[in-house]
């Protein structure tokens, strides 16, 4: 019986699937044998022949993926960095290099990730010139590092000040506060502002004066006496070690009460100093009539 | 040159020990400082006040590990001082990103060189485009190489969005360069065999 290419055909998925009986393979076989359309059928259907030219078959796919998924485009930038630095895993990166083999697009920015991964390095260093040493070293090497200058550290400071976008707006407000306290003040508008304000310049003057003199005299007291102090041990250690041991325990002792005095003392006074200017202050703000202002 | 004793010689105030580091850290700082401002004159400025930086605060600088990112550190606290300042008050005119085309070291044969020069001003055209933050993830890691850690703790940002962001910029990088070379009629991105 001599088989037709149609009863071929409707072996052929038997034959792929290799679940055709012997007696039927034979004559498959020998059907194969005679016809080249159904040999060719036979490697086009094992993945052996490709019938379509390239161009059409990237097209194909293309207009498959249109209408199904999409394409994948979007999910390659994803994936493609990781890609170019082989940190994907195995089996993602063989399908994901499939697409790069057949899109321009996404093999075109995979072949500038790796040319950036190249050349962005080289970028790191830049030769600012010869000069810029020299500029350096003489900006840095003359100066007490770590500890910056009283002046230069104010001068940093102010630049700073002074760079701070809303800076102007700021001294605007305070300049405006300023004038509105002391110039907007109607009760010290109304009155003649030069004598009360000497007053008080005057009387904190004084307080200034008697604080200092007294400070200053106490301090001045307790230097002497314990250079007179220091003397007269001294004189002792050099006749009399013994006597002049005796005689350091005792000043210790006097020196240990002395301090305790001049602790209590300097609080005392300071405290009494204190309340002293305050109420100098508050007798003459009383007396500008600056009191109602806050009231 | 060992970078421990050399920090641990500057810290003792040795001059030569701190001109050396200057030479060795002066184009990694100029760099940075050029890539954050855009110009020559600014870099050249901010790079100066860097070094004066790190110079006045040597002592609170850790083991030499940490020197390179403590460097970089303060280099773009300081450009972000400085961008800020020049946001306040923005200067008349900016130079041009081209003059990095002089900067650069001449290649082993002239044409090579051109398109070497050629490319990378593209490469970097192509960055200043970035937004300020994709431009600041691709200097940070792909340009200095810092770790993805050092970059999280710097921008103050989760490690998965620093790995994130990074793809991102990295593409939207390579997508501007496809962009500039295709305007400027270049040759294709590296078509290596």
């Amino acid at each position: 019986m001599k088989t037709k290419c149609s009863d071929f055909e409707d072996r052929l998925s038997d034959i792929l699937a290799e679940a055709l009986p012997p007696a039927d393979l034979r004559v498959a076989m020998e059907h194969l044998a005679e016809c080249p359309r159904c040999r060719q059928l036979l490697e086009v259907a094992r993945g052996e022949m490709d019938l379509l030219p390239s161009g059409s078959r990237q097209e194909l796919a293309r207009e498959i993926l249109r209408k199904t998924s999409g394409l994948a485009c979007g999910r390659v930038r994803e994936q493609l960095c990781d890609f170019v630095d082989g940190r994907l895993p195995h089996d993602d990166a063989r399908i994901l290099a499939i697409h790069i083999e057949n899109c321009r697009a996404c093999a075109g920015l995979a072949r500038i990730l790796e040319e950036l991964s190249a050349v962005l390095p080289g970028m790191a260093e830049l030769d600012p010139g010869a000069p810029f040493t020299r500029e350096v070293l003489a900006a840095t090497s003359r100066r007490e590092r770590c500890k910056p200058q009283r002046r230069e550290f104010l001068a940093e400071w102010w630049n700073a000040v002074m760079r701070r976008p809303r800076f102007a707006w700021e001294a605007a407000y305070v300049g405006t506060l300023l004038l509105a306290l002391v110039i907007g003040n109607p009760a010290l508008m109304s009155m003649a502002a030069s004598t009360p304000l000497d007053e008080v310049r005057g009387k904190t003057r004084q307080a200034w004066t008697t604080a200092t003199r007294e400070l200053t005299g106490l301090s001045s007291a307790a230097t002497s006496g314990a250079a007179e102090a220091a003397g007269r041990l001294s004189q002792k250690v050099s006749t009399n070690p013994v006597q002049a041991r005796e005689s350091a325990a005792r000043l210790w002792q006097k020196g240990q009460g002395w301090a305790a005095h001049m602790v209590s003392l300097d609080f005392a006074r300071i405290r009494d100093w204190s309340a002293r200017v305050l109420w100098m202050v508050r007798d003459s703000w009383i007396s500008l009539g600056l009191d109602r202002t806050f009231s | 040159m060992d970078l421990a004793m050399l920090l641990e010689r500057c810290k003792a105030g040795d001059e030569l020990a701190w001109e050396a580091l200057v030479r060795q850290f002066q184009a990694r700082v100029f760099g940075i400082a050029f890539h954050y401002v855009g110009n020559v004159e600014d870099a050249r400025d901010l790079a100066q006040e860097i070094f004066i930086r790190i110079y006045r605060h040597l002592d609170l600088c850790g083991d030499e590990q940490m020197f390179v990112p403590w460097l970089i550190r303060i280099s773009r606290n300081a450009c972000i001082d400085h961008l800020r300042r020049r946001k306040a008050r923005p200067v008349l005119s900016d130079i041009a990103v081209e003059e990095m085309i002089h900067l650069q070291a001449p290649g082993p044969n002239p044409e090579e060189h051109w398109m070497a020069d050629s490319r990378k001003r593209v490469i970097h055209l192509a960055f200043r485009k970035l937004t300020s933050l994709n431009r600041e993830v691709i200097l940070l890691r792909e340009i200095l190489g810092l770790p993805l850690e050092e970059i999280a703790s710097m921008l103050e940002i989760p490690l998965g969005t620093v790995k994130s962001r990074i793809n991102r910029a990295r593409i939207e990088l390579a997508e501007r360069v496809r962009a500039l070379a295709a305007n400027a009629g270049e040759p294709a991105p590296l078509e290596r065999s």
